[in-house]
C-alpha cells in the first residue's frame, strides 16, 4: 500500500495521492491527506438509537471515534464472516471516524483533471457518496465523498428519533 | 516582543492580586508598615512597567497613585478604612485598564482623575488622632522627598529595607554560629544584614579557645555579643540571624545593654551606650518579616489540550500494560516477568503523576473570596470575617470554575441572610464580628466544600410555614428538619424577609443545587437556630473522573454515575403497572415510580417476553426502532444471555399472580448484597435501579450489576455527534468503550410518558 504507481502522465495536470481500497470487487479512492491510520477492525461498541451503518465508536488512544460501515452505507450486502476487514481512520470536517472496508491495496497518483463526473445511474441515495470515477491504468477508481458519507445531521436525526 | 506583553501582564495582574491581599489584610490587623512599604513597591513596579509598555495612561495613574502611597509612608498615615476602599477601587481601575489595553490600546480610564483627587483629599485630612513619634528622631532615616529609584545601588538598601518603625530600642545580642566551622556562614555578610535593620553600636568577639588537646579542628568556640538599636521588633532580628545563618542561635537581651561594658574582654567600642527613652507604642505586628518573600511561582503554562492529549496517551499505556500483566503468567522467563512487574509500578505512577498536573490547590478560588465578603459586608453594613481553610486541597481546573457561582451565592447567603446586624449579635451575646468560614478537604476520594457562619442559623417554623404558604406541605405536616432543609433547594422558595440587593429573590438556591449536581456533586446543609448554618458540598475531584456503577443487558455493558443511584431491588419483588398500557410504573415503599427498562432503551429484545395472555396483556412494550425487535416472543439471544449468568432460564412471569400478595418491603439489593436471594420461582434475573436526579426518581431494569469503577468521562461530541440519552463514553480497562447513561434524560423521558399516560 505504500507503493505509488508511477501513472505515465498523459498531461501535467495535478496529481493527488488517493488511497485505495476494495469493497467487493471494486476500487474506491479517498484522499491520502484525510487519511490518518489504517488498523484492523475490532468490534465496536454498539450507539443504540444511530442508524444501521454506524457499528459504533471504539477507542481511538483514549478519543472515541465512530466506525461507519461502508457496505451498509453504500447498500452492499454484508461481507461473509470469515473475512478480515479493516478501518480506515481518516479526518473530515475537524472530526475523526473510521471506515470499514473490506481491505486497503495502495496509494495512486489520481490525475485530477481526468476525473469524470458519476454517470447518473447509480441511485439518488449514493449518488451523493460519489464524487467522480477515473480511470487509472487498467482500474476505475470510485472516488467518495467523504463528508457526504460521515453526515453528522443524518445521524442525528436518527439518535433524536429514538 | 510577544512574550515580553505577556509577561508584563502575567506580572500585572500578580502584582494586582498581591496588592488586593495585602490591602485586605490591613483591615484584618494591625497597620504594618511593611504593607505600605510593600504596597508603595508595587505601584512603583507598575508605574515602570507600564511606562516601558507605553502605556501611558496607565503609568501616569500608577505614578498618582506611588504619590499617594509614598505620602502614606512618609507621614505615617494609618490607613482607615476609606483610604483602604479608594486603594481597593485603585486596583480595580488598574485591572480594568489593563483589560482595555488588550483590546483597546492605551486609553485613559475617566475613573482616574476623580479617585486620584479623593484619594488625595483622604490623605491630606488632619493627621492620625495619635501622633506617632517625630521621624526625625530616627538618624538613620532621612526625609526623602523624592521616590527611591530601584535602579540606583545607593539607594537600594534605602528603598528595600523596611522603615523601622518609631520608637527605637536598644537589644543586646549574643549570636553563637553553628557549633561547626564547616557551616557556610559569613560572619561579615551577617553583620551587614544586621546593620540594614539595626544601628550596630558594639561588637564584640568573645571566644572560649580550650587547651590544645581538647581542641576540636572544626568547632567554633566563639561568639558575638552585639549592642544594636532599632525600632523592629526582637523576633525580627531573630529571624534575619537565623536565616542567614542555619544552626545560629540567638539570644536577645531586652534588659539593660550597658551592663555589657563591665566585661573585661573587649574589642571594640563604637560609643559609649546612651541611655535609651523607650516609647509606649505598641510593636508593629511580625506578620512580614524583613522584605515579603517574593513568591514566584515555578510553573509552566501548558495549553490543556497538551494535558489533555498526554492523559489520553497515559490511559492508552495503562491499558496496554494490563494486557501486559495477565500474559505475565503465560512466560516462564524470569527477567520479563520482573520487567513487567516494575513497569506496572511505574505505568500507575505515571498515571498518577498525570492525573495530578489537571488538579490546582482551591486556594485559586478561594482567594477570590475575601475581598467578595468585605465588600458584601459593608454593603449590609454588617461585620464579617471570613475564615479560609484546607485552601491547599486540590482539584480540577475545570471543576474550580464551575464552583465558583456556587460557592458566590453560598457566601453571600451566609453574609445576607446569616450573619446578624453588629447589634443583633450584640443582643444576643455573640462578638459583633460574624465569621464565615470556607474550608476545603479531601475524603474519601471526593472533595468536601464547606461553607459555614455563625449567624442565625436557618428558622425551621418559618420553612414550614413558607411551604405551607406554597402549598408544598399541609398544615399539619411537620416533617423532619432535614425534608424540611431540602425545601430551600427548591425553585421558588426565599424565606428572606425583604429582598435585597443581593440575594433572596427566590431563585439562587436551586440553581445552586443543580450547578453542584451537574458536576456530579451532592449539597447539604445543616443548620442550628442562632448558632450558624453549615453548607456542605460534596464534588468528585476532577470532572474527567466519576464514580460510575457498571450496568450489564444483554451483552452489553453501560455506566450510570454513581451520584444518582439511590437502591437497588429484584424487579420481581416490586409491584408493577402499566399506566394505560404505555408507562410502566413500580411500587418502591409505597412510592410510584415510573419504569424505563434498559433494553428496550437501547433496543435490545426483552428478555421475559411472555406467551402466556394475561401476563402479556399487563406488559405491553412500546414498539423500538430496531427491527430485530419487533415481534414479541422468546428471542433467540435470551438464552446466552442467561447463561453467562449461571443461573437456569426464568419462566415467564404471571405478573396477576404478584397483586395477589400482601405488599412486602421491597429487598434493597445494595446494603443487602449479602443476604440470599428470597427464594422464588417466579423471580427474573433483572434488577431494578432507583435513580434520582433533582428530587425525582426513575426506575430502570437490568439484566445485572457488573460493579463499581472510576471512570473517565470522554466526549461523544469530540468526534462524532451528541447521542440523546447518553452523557458521555468512558473506556473500560480492556480498552472497549462503554456509554455513560443520562440519567437527567431518561427521567425526563419518563415523565412525558406518564404525561401522555394521563393524558390518554
Amino acid at each position: 500500500m505504500q507503493t505509488v504507481q508511477e501513472i505515465p502522465a498523459r498531461s501535467e495536470a495535478q496529481l493527488e495521492k488517493y488511497l485505495v481500497f476494495q469493497i467487493g470487487n471494486e476500487s474506491y479512492g479517498m484522499p491520502l491527506l484525510q487519511v490518518q491510520e489504517i488498523r484492523t477492525y475490532t468490534p465496536a461498541t454498539r450507539v443504540p438509537g444511530a442508524p444501521p451503518y454506524v457499528l459504533g465508536v471504539i477507542n481511538l488512544r483514549g478519543n472515541i471515534i465512530a466506525v461507519l460501515d461502508a457496505r451498509t452505507r453504500f447498500g452492499i450486502e454484508p461481507p461473509s464472516e470469515e473475512e478480515s476487514t479493516v478501518v480506515i481512520v481518516a479526518q473530515v470536517n475537524g472530526k475523526t471516524f473510521g471506515l470499514r472496508v473490506d481491505s486497503v491495496s495502495d496509494v495512486l497518483e489520481v490525475p485530477m483533471d481526468e476525473v469524470q463526473p458519476p454517470p447518473p445511474i447509480a441511485s439518488e441515495a449514493t449518488q451523493r457518496f460519489l464524487n467522480g470515477l477515473v480511470q487509472v491504468g487498467e482500474r476505475v477508481l470510485i472516488l467518495l465523498n467523504l463528508p457526504e458519507i460521515f453526515d453528522l445531521t443524518e445521524i442525528s436525526r436518527w439518535t433524536s428519533a429514538a | 516582543m510577544e512574550n515580553l506583553i505577556q509577561l508584563f501582564y502575567d506580572e500585572a495582574y500578580e502584582m494586582l492580586d498581591h496588592m488586593e491581599q495585602l490591602l485586605l489584610s490591613l483591615e484584618s490587623q494591625s497597620p504594618d508598615p511593611e504593607v505600605v512599604n510593600a504596597l508603595f513597591r508595587y505601584a512603583h513596579s507598575f508605574k515602570g512597567n507600564s511606562a516601558a509598555m507605553g502605556f501611558t495612561h496607565l503609568s501616569r495613574f500608577t505614578h498618582g497613585l506611588e504619590s499617594a502611597m509614598e505620602s502614606l509612608r512618609r507621614e505615617q498615615r494609618p490607613l482607615t478604612p476609606q483610604v483602604t476602599t479608594l486603594l481597593l477601587q485603585a486596583v480595580d481601575v488598574i485591572r480594568a485598564m489593563l483589560e482595555r489595553t488588550r483590546t483597546e490600546g492605551d486609553v485613559e480610564e475617566p475613573a482616574c482623575g476623580s479617585l486620584l483627587q479623593q484619594l488625595q483629599v483622604a490623605l491630606s485630612g488632619p493627621p492620625a488622632s495619635t501622633p506617632l513619634p517625630d521621624a526625625a528622631d530616627k538618624p538613620d532615616r532621612p526625609d526623602k522627598s523624592d521616590h527611591p529609584d530601584e535602579s540606583d545601588p545607593s539607594d537600594k538598601s534605602e528603598q528595600a529595607v523596611p522603615e523601622a518603625p518609631s520608637g527605637s530600642h536598644r537589644y543586646r545580642l549574643i549570636y553563637q554560629p553553628a557549633p561547626t566551622l564547616s557551616a557556610e556562614h559569613d560572619p561579615l555578610q551577617l553583620l551587614r544584614e544586621l546593620e540594614e535593620y539595626s544601628t550596630i553600636i558594639e561588637a564584640r568577639f568573645q571566644h572560649q579557645i580550650p587547651p590544645l588537646n581538647a581542641l576540636k579542628p572544626d568547632a567554633c568556640y566563639g561568639h558575638w555579643e552585639l549592642v544594636v538599636e532599632t525600632g523592629f521588633e526582637p523576633a525580627i532580628l531573630r529571624a534575619v540571624l537565623e536565616l542567614s545563618a542555619e544552626g545560629a542561635s540567638v539570644q536577645i537581651d531586652m534588659s539593660d545593654p550597658s551592663a555589657m561594658s563591665d566585661e573585661s574582654d573587649r574589642l571594640d567600642r563604637a560609643e559609649a551606650p546612651q541611655p535609651i527613652v523607650r516609647s509606649e507604642q505598641p510593636a508593629p505586628s511580625v506578620v512580614a518579616v524583613g522584605l515579603p518573600a517574593k513568591t514566584e511561582s515555578q510553573s509552566v503554562r501548558v495549553a490543556t489540550e497538551k494535558v489533555d492529549a498526554l492523559f489520553n496517551l497515559v490511559s492508552e499505556i495503562v491499558i496496554a500494560q494490563s494486557m501486559l500483566s495477565s500474559a505475565q503468567s503465560a512466560t516462564s522467563d524470569e527477567h520479563l516477568r520482573a520487567a513487567i512487574t516494575q513497569m506496572e509500578r511505574h505505568v500507575r505512577e505515571l498515571h498518577e503523576r498525570v492525573m495530578a498536573i489537571r488538579l490546582l490547590p482551591i486556594g485559586h478560588l478561594f482567594n477570590r473570596f475575601p475581598r467578595m465578603v468585605r465588600d458584601t459586608a459593608a454593603q449590609l453594613g454588617k461585620k464579617v470575617n471570613l475564615v479560609i481553610e484546607g485552601e491547599e486541597t486540590e482539584l480540577d481546573r475545570t471543576l474550580l470554575e464551575a464552583l465558583s457561582d456556587p460557592l458566590t451565592h453560598l457566601v453571600r447567603n451566609a453574609i445576607d441572610h446569616g450573619i446578624e446586624p453588629p447589634e443583633e449579635r450584640r443582643a444576643n451575646g455573640k462578638p459583633e464580628t460574624g465569621t464565615v468560614t470556607l474550608s476545603a478537604y479531601q475524603a474519601e476520594g471526593r472533595i468536601y466544600i464547606v461553607v459555614s457562619d455563625d449567624g442565625r442559623g436557618i428558622d425551621i417554623e418559618r420553612v414550614r410555614q413558607k411551604a405551607i404558604q406554597l402549598g408544598w406541605l399541609s398544615e399539619n405536616d411537620q416533617p423532619s428538619p432535614e425534608t424540611l432543609y431540602e425545601f430551600l433547594f427548591r425553585p421558588g422558595f426565599s424565606t428572606a424577609q425583604q429582598v435585597s440587593d443581593l440575594s433572596g429573590r427566590g431563585v439562587g438556591m436551586d440553581v445552586v443545587k443543580r450547578n453542584v449536581e451537574s458536576l456530579g456533586g451532592t449539597i447539604q446543609v445543616h443548620a442550628e437556630a442562632g448558632k450558624g448554618t453549615r453548607f456542605t458540598l460534596k464534588v468528585p475531584l476532577t470532572l474527567a473522573i466519576m464514580d460510575g456503577l457498571g450496568l450489564r443487558v444483554g451483552e452489553e455493558q453501560y455506566i450510570v454515575p454513581l451520584t444518582a443511584v439511590v437502591e437497588a431491588f429484584r424487579l420481581s419483588d416490586l409491584q408493577y403497572s402499566a399506566l394505560f398500557e404505555q408507562q410502566e410504573v413500580v411500587n418502591v415503599r409505597g412510592r410510584f415510580i415510573p419504569l424505563i427498562r434498559l433494553r428496550q432503551f437501547v433496543g435490545l429484545p426483552d428478555i421475559t417476553t411472555s406467551s402466556q395472555g394475561v401476563g402479556a396483556d399487563l406488559r405491553v412494550c412500546p414498539p423500538t426502532e430496531n427491527p430485530a425487535n419487533g415481534s414479541a416472543g422468546l428471542s433467540p439471544s435470551n438464552k446466552p444471555n442467561l447463561q453467562m449468568e449461571g443461573e437456569p432460564p426464568s419462566e415467564p412471569k404471571n405478573y396477576l399472580q404478584m397483586e395477589g400478595e400482601p405488599p412486602s418491603e421491597p429487598k434493597n439489593y445494595l446494603s443487602t448484597a449479602r443476604q440470599e436471594p428470597r427464594p422464588s420461582t417466579k423471580s427474573s434475573n433483572e434488577l431494578v435501579l432507583v435513580l434520582e436526579q433533582e428530587g425525582q426518581q426513575l426506575a430502570l431494569a437490568i439484566d445485572g450489576i457488573v460493579g463499581q469503577q472510576q471512570v473517565v468521562l470522554k466526549s461523544l461530541e469530540e468526534n462524532f455527534t451528541r447521542i440523546p440519552g447518553f452523557a458521555g463514553a468512558t473506556i473500560l480497562g480492556d480498552g472497549q468503550v462503554a456509554l455513560i447513561l443520562d440519567v437527567a434524560y431518561l427521567i425526563q423521558r419518563a415523565c412525558n410518558a406518564r404525561e401522555r399516560a394521563y393524558a390518554a
